[in-house]
């Protein structure tokens, strides 16, 4: 990897600033002021969930017409699945379904051959995600238009359930409950986890006080004549879900959740391929966080600008400098030990003496339990959505999500940001 | 009606002190329980005090005297070292770290170094002594690689042999009979040694340190 000379110093930067902090404050004192925060983040959401509770499900007098939109690359595995249930989502009209294959280099396209019933555009060259989707657009005749991933299966019932919400003419968009369609392995039991407390508890929330900031690429709904209006989908951002619904905001149009709409997509099976999809994820976000940085803490947005997008930047700038926090703790402990190794191999050859003493836990732990308790509940309300009881098979993945998971992210956010700052190329 | 940022506020002030009350009333205990621990070092250094002066005056059986004086300090000496590991864990898992701390070492290190003065005593008196001291000077205000390996090896010397008691004393904080000690020792050099009346500056392996000691090892 070629590391630029812009990373270093600003890595160096952070870890020198956030050293002398840890010096003069205690780590442990800087552990306990995250958490806080998060507690905070995690009260609002809980109070405005309780606040928003018996909504009335959105009555429809007129149902448009819709046209649905898979781009597709290298999907053969997925593909025909994914079309078959797009074909079997219920609807009163006749949908339209184009299906855009962008250069597959697989057999993609030999097996789009034999589909009936779907408009099929077969690009030569692969040219992303969003270009897909904007051929798509060009095409497509419905007044809504849903845009489904080629290894998504929505549940039938998906499409009327979230069109009615398109009866508010504020509406620009409508995403549903993402939800993990391989839950066999561990890593993908536990995504199927996240994406509950995700794209359910979290989305809901932020769907009520509109603050929704991203319309999951899996599959969301749109309002074809607003998408239109601000110009489809932008084929520089590798992050195209989220940039469209932060222009959907900067115009002030609505973004609304329908978790009772269940949409079912392939998740990572390895925490190598998860790691990849998450560096995107996060890079994606802070380039948009750049693009966007104007409707930060900007009252014209209401509580999407002074909360639920700064508040999404805070989580993310803890995650980072929890990382950096606990590199600059224990810089002294790592150069102490090394020290120390070169004295003993002087003395002895007693190899058992090089293993350190394990230090005790930090009474600190105690305020990330309340988070973590305060997560449980969040878990346990995610399941809500989704008329599932939480079972006694499903605790391994729980505590790992609760109390490890929260680790791996805020490395690949720390990844993320220096690769970010480091114009890294971008791998999918 | 109250709007949800100002519950969450409330709520969020209120773990926030529930938390507090909570680490402070554990490390509190913590703290508390080595107190307790140097405390009954105290109280059993007083008895050593008092069978010292006993002996002096009034014990005319020197050899029950003796006997006694050995038991004495044998167990007092195995109570003191747990107390510093102790210490340095409540340093570490504390997140209220005050002077109490501060003060509870200085007592621990002048524990240690009374129990050293009362095995010599015993040695002068009694002739000899069921504990072979090594008295081990290192430094407390910055870290040096080699006293934590040397601390390591005197850590092994006392596994392989049961009579071992190393008497660890920080030659930075001021404590004048430590001071006397390494003046009148001419050491320069740390982490320093004294065992079988011997010097040793600088890092000593375990070998080294046995060639100077009687070793009565573990189990025999």
């Amino acid at each position: 990897m070629n590391i630029r000379p812009r990373t270093i110093i600003v890595f160096i930067l952070l870890v020198a600033s956030l050293y002398f902090l840890v010096k003069a404050l205690s780590v442990y004192w800087i552990i306990v002021f995250f958490n806080v925060i998060l507690v905070f983040i995690t009260s609002v959401f809980l109070f405005a969930f309780l606040e928003f509770q018996g909504r009335e499900k959105p009555v429809i007098s007129k149902w448009p017409t819709v046209s649905i939109i898979i781009p597709n690359y290298n999907g053969e595995k997925t593909l025909l699945k994914c079309i078959e249930a797009v074909k079997a989502l219920e609807y009163p009209l006749k949908k339209e379904i184009i299906v855009v294959d962008d250069g597959s280099k697989d057999s993609s396209q030999r097996l789009l051959k034999g589909v009936k019933g779907v408009k099929v555009v077969l690009k030569p060259k692969n040219a992303g995600k969003a270009a897909a989707l904007n051929t798509g657009i060009s095409m497509a005749k419905g007044e809504i238009i849903a845009t489904v991933d080629s290894d998504t299966f929505p549940s039938s019932d998906a499409l009327v359930k979230m069109v009615p919400h398109f009866n508010d003419k504020r509406v620009g968009a409508v995403t549903g409950l993402v939800r993990a369609s391989n839950t066999s392995g561990f890593v993908e039991k536990v995504q199927e986890l996240e994406y509950l407390v995700a794209f359910g508890f979290f989305q809901s929330v932020l769907s009520e006080i509109n603050g929704v900031f991203v319309t999951p690429g899996p599959m969301s709904v749109f309002r074809g004549a607003v998408l239109r209006k601000i110009g489809g989908f932008d084929v520089e951002n590798i992050t195209e879900d989220m940039e469209i619904a932060l222009r959907l905001q900067r115009n002030h149009y609505m973004i609304v959740a329908c978790p009772e709409a269940h949409i079912f997509t392939q998740v990572p099976s390895s925490f190598r391929h998860l790691y990849t999809q998450r560096l995107r994820w996060y890079r994606g976000k802070f380039v948009n966080t750049r693009k966007y940085s104007d409707l930060l803490f900007n009252p014209d947005y209401g509580e999407f600008g002074m909360f639920s997008f700064p508040f999404s930047m805070i989580v993310e700038a803890i995650a980072i400098l929890l990382l950096i926090v606990t590199v600059a703790a224990n810089i002294e402990n790592v150069l102490n030990y090394f020290g120390f190794f070169v004295s003993w191999v002087g003395v002895s050859s007693n190899f058992f003496g090089l293993l350190p003493t394990l230090s005790g836990i930090n009474s600190s732990v105690y305020f990330y339990v309340i988070t973590v308790l305060m997560y449980s509940v969040l878990l346990y309300l995610s399941h809500k959505f989704v008329d599932e009881d939480i079972s006694i098979f499903k605790l391994p993945q729980i505590a790992f999500f609760l109390v490890v998971y929260g680790i791996f992210i805020s490395f690949v956010y720390f990844a993320s940001f220096f690769k970010e700052i480091n114009s890294s190329d971008y791998s999918w | 009606m109250v709007n949800k940022y100002l519950k969450a506020f409330f709520l969020t002030f209120f773990l926030l002190l529930l938390g507090l009350a909570v680490t402070r009333y554990i490390d509190d205990s913590r703290i508390n329980s080595i107190a307790s621990m140097i405390e009954e070092s105290s109280l059993d250094a007083q008895s050593t005090q008092h069978l010292f002066l006993y002996a002096s005056l009034l014990g005319s059986d020197k050899e029950k005297t003796c006997l006694a004086l050995g038991k004495q300090i044998d167990l007092q000496t195995k109570k003191v070292g747990n107390a510093l590991s102790n210490l340095e864990s409540a340093r570490t898992q504390n997140l209220f770290v005050g002077k109490d701390l501060d003060l509870l070492k200085r007592k621990y290190w002048n524990q240690n170094m009374e129990f050293y003065l009362y095995v010599q005593k015993l040695k002068a008196d009694c002739g000899k002594t069921g504990a072979e001291p090594i008295l081990y000077f290192f430094t407390e205000k910055s870290y040096n690689p080699d006293e934590a390996a040397q601390a390591k090896i005197l850590d092994e010397v006392v596994r392989e042999c049961r009579n071992v008691r190393v008497f660890a004393i920080p030659h930075d904080v001021g404590i004048p009979v430590a001071d006397v000690i390494v003046s009148s020792n001419s050491i320069s050099k740390y982490p320093a040694i004294i065992a079988g009346g011997e010097k040793i500056e600088g890092i000593a392996s375990k070998e080294r340190v046995l060639e100077n000691i009687q070793c009565q090892a573990a189990g025999a």
